[in-house]
């Protein structure tokens, strides 16, 4: 763990305790949803070994909204073992390729079917 | 027994040193084995302080990284986290940061009070004896308040006195286990010797030493390129591949790439420079790849660690044997650890340094290999203080051509030696033997020639 300064630490407990209070208090998470955005939380700020998810979903937030394929982007996301590099590796893949979809969807300006992840 | 029940005196409890502790244990690894280490569930007053750091350190434990996400995680699957309360109250520990480097000194504040507040529980259990129980044994109502006392001030569970009992009972059991092994050796083995510790990767080593047993310091000297990172491997490979035991290797100067390459001579038996170029055939590589397989069923830990300091190997050797359960650490090398006080003269670093790690060794009851090196004379830098830590003390060196012409003896193997250990200090058996060794540096392998009849 590499060492973290006191603005670190406040930052990663502030936003733990956002996502626990969203689950506890206001009812607007899931217990899944509480558990796969903590699992991102330590991924993204404590460099916990992510086999490349956090750019992933970097890459997801900065494309263009398409209700449907983030749907499922969430889903996988949702079904993701954390603990496993191989889950994990397997779903940074599926949303690649769902991103890269709805780029070439952007791109060409149509509506298609999503492809179908396994 | 109203007065044994009574709350301590509040200056005997210090709820925020506790919470500084667990906070700094969510956010730095290094706070996490310090306070592991250092104390129980049982020093914390709060009970809920107290579940806390039993989940992180079961997390720990468990190879989990005990960041305060795996600490929620964990309370919310246990059922202890339902409430926005029990959140609050975490929360509450999580930010009382301190700077993590500090810990000692918070983990000691926890760790006195604790203390203090058993003594306190002794004086109100010693005073609420006097004034229930007049016709007791005086005699013995002082000795077990006494002995209880003494279990007070003594900080580790080690401090023990043997009376004459224990220790002539301790000293014929020794022997006795020793007769047996000896008839037993002479019967059944046939005259091969069972180890009380650890292989060493020589028969004739093994012979003399029976062992690397816990507790014990072991320093190997040897120049520049006369073999020390071999040796240490050798030792590995008969410790943690063809033995059964968990090792933690320690290196200070080759990347993980290096030590990973070498494995694939050593365990295959191919020239390494030959490992290094790629220049193998397709039946070599598979003969690397069992090697590699066999590497993967082991129980080797290696740690790269080109900053390697004192206090650094305590913590990583803590860890390891947590969650590893290690039998051995090996350090190669002390010589490039990092000075912490550069005040001090290269041989005052080292004698720290070899303190620490009899220490650790003592400790942690495994055994501790130090590599050090030798001066171009052959001699070591503060050697007399070395020798005075350690258990064993083995000097590696080549055998000059003269030893070759002249020694008869050592034309009577297999192959002829060209290397030779000297054990300098042996603890438990004989020293100053020199056991030839034969070194295929191409290889960088290492084995005991055989003898031959002539």
């Amino acid at each position: 763990m590499a060492p973290m300064d006191k603005y670190a630490k406040q930052l990663y407990d502030a936003l733990v305790n956002l996502i626990i209070n969203l689950h506890l208090q206001k009812g607007s998470l899931t217990r899944e949803e509480m558990y796969c955005l903590l699992n991102v939380v330590d991924m993204a700020l404590l460099d916990k070994e992510d086999q490349g998810l956090v750019q992933v979903l970097r890459e997801w937030q900065a494309g263009e909204p398409n209700q449907e394929i983030d749907e499922i982007i969430k889903v996988t996301l949702l079904n993701l073992d954390f603990a496993k590099p191989a889950s994990l590796a397997a779903g940074v893949e599926t949303i690649c390729e769902l991103i890269r979809y709805n780029k070439e969807l952007g791109e060409a300006g149509t509506t298609q079917e999503p492809p179908q992840s396994e | 027994m109203a007065m044994l029940e009574m709350e301590p005196q509040a200056h005997l409890i210090d709820l925020e040193s506790e919470r500084r502790v667990l906070s700094s244990m969510l956010h730095s690894e290094e706070a996490c084995i310090e306070a592991c280490n250092s104390l129980q569930p049982r020093d914390f007053y709060s009970p809920q302080h107290a579940t806390v750091f039993e989940l992180v350190r079961s997390l720990y434990e468990r190879e989990v990284r005990p960041t305060y996400v795996e600490l929620v995680k964990e309370a919310h699957t246990l059922g202890m986290l339902t409430s926005i309360r029990d959140a609050e109250e975490l929360r509450y520990i999580a930010e009382h940061y301190i700077y993590d480097g500090n810990i000692g000194f918070w983990v000691k504040k926890v760790r006195d009070r604790s203390r203090l507040r058993s003594f306190e529980a002794f004086i109100r259990k010693s005073y609420q004896l006097l004034q229930e129980e007049t016709d007791r044994d005086v005699e013995q109502v002082l000795m077990a308040a006494e002995e209880e006392l003494t279990n007070l001030t003594a900080l580790e569970i080690d401090d023990h006195v043997d009376s004459p009992e224990e220790m002539a009972r301790m000293g014929y059991e020794e022997v006795e286990r020793r007769f047996l092994r000896y008839r037993e050796i002479k019967e059944k083995h046939k005259g091969v010797i069972p180890l009380d510790g650890l292989p060493t990767g020589f028969y004739n080593l093994d012979k003399i030493t029976l062992g690397y047993k816990p507790g014990d310091l072991i320093i190997l000297g040897a120049q520049t390129g006369h073999g020390k990172t071999s040796f240490a491997l050798h030792t590995a490979d008969a410790v943690a591949v063809k033995g059964d035991h968990n090792v933690l290797y320690l290196n200070t100067e080759m990347s993980r790439q290096q030590i990973a390459l070498r494995w694939g001579s050593i365990l295959s038996g191919i020239e390494h420079e030959r490992v290094r170029s790629g220049e193998i055939n397709e039946s070599e590589l598979s003969q690397i790849l069992r090697g590699y397989n066999d590497l993967m069923q082991s129980g080797f830990y290696s740690y790269p660690c080109p900053n390697l300091t004192p206090e650094k190997t305590i913590s990583i050797a803590r860890k390891f044997k947590a969650q590893k359960n290690i039998d051995m650490m090996i350090v190669d090398y002390i010589g490039r650890m990092d000075k912490q006080d550069p005040r001090l003269q290269e041989w005052q670093v080292l004698e720290q340094i070899v303190k620490t790690q009899k220490m650790l060794a003592q400790n942690l009851q495994i055994a501790v290999m130090c590599l050090v090196q030798l001066n171009p004379d052959g001699s070591l830098q503060g050697a007399k203080r070395m020798k005075n830590e350690c258990d064993l003390m083995l000097k590696l060196s080549p055998l000059s051509k003269d030893d070759l012409e002249t020694n008869p003896d050592l034309q009577k193997y297999d192959v002829t030696p060209n290397y030779e250990i000297y054990v300098d200090k042996n603890r438990d058996g004989q020293s100053g033997i020199r056991i030839p060794v034969y070194f295929d540096l191409a290889r960088q392998t290492m084995k005991d020639p055989k003898r031959v009849s002539v």
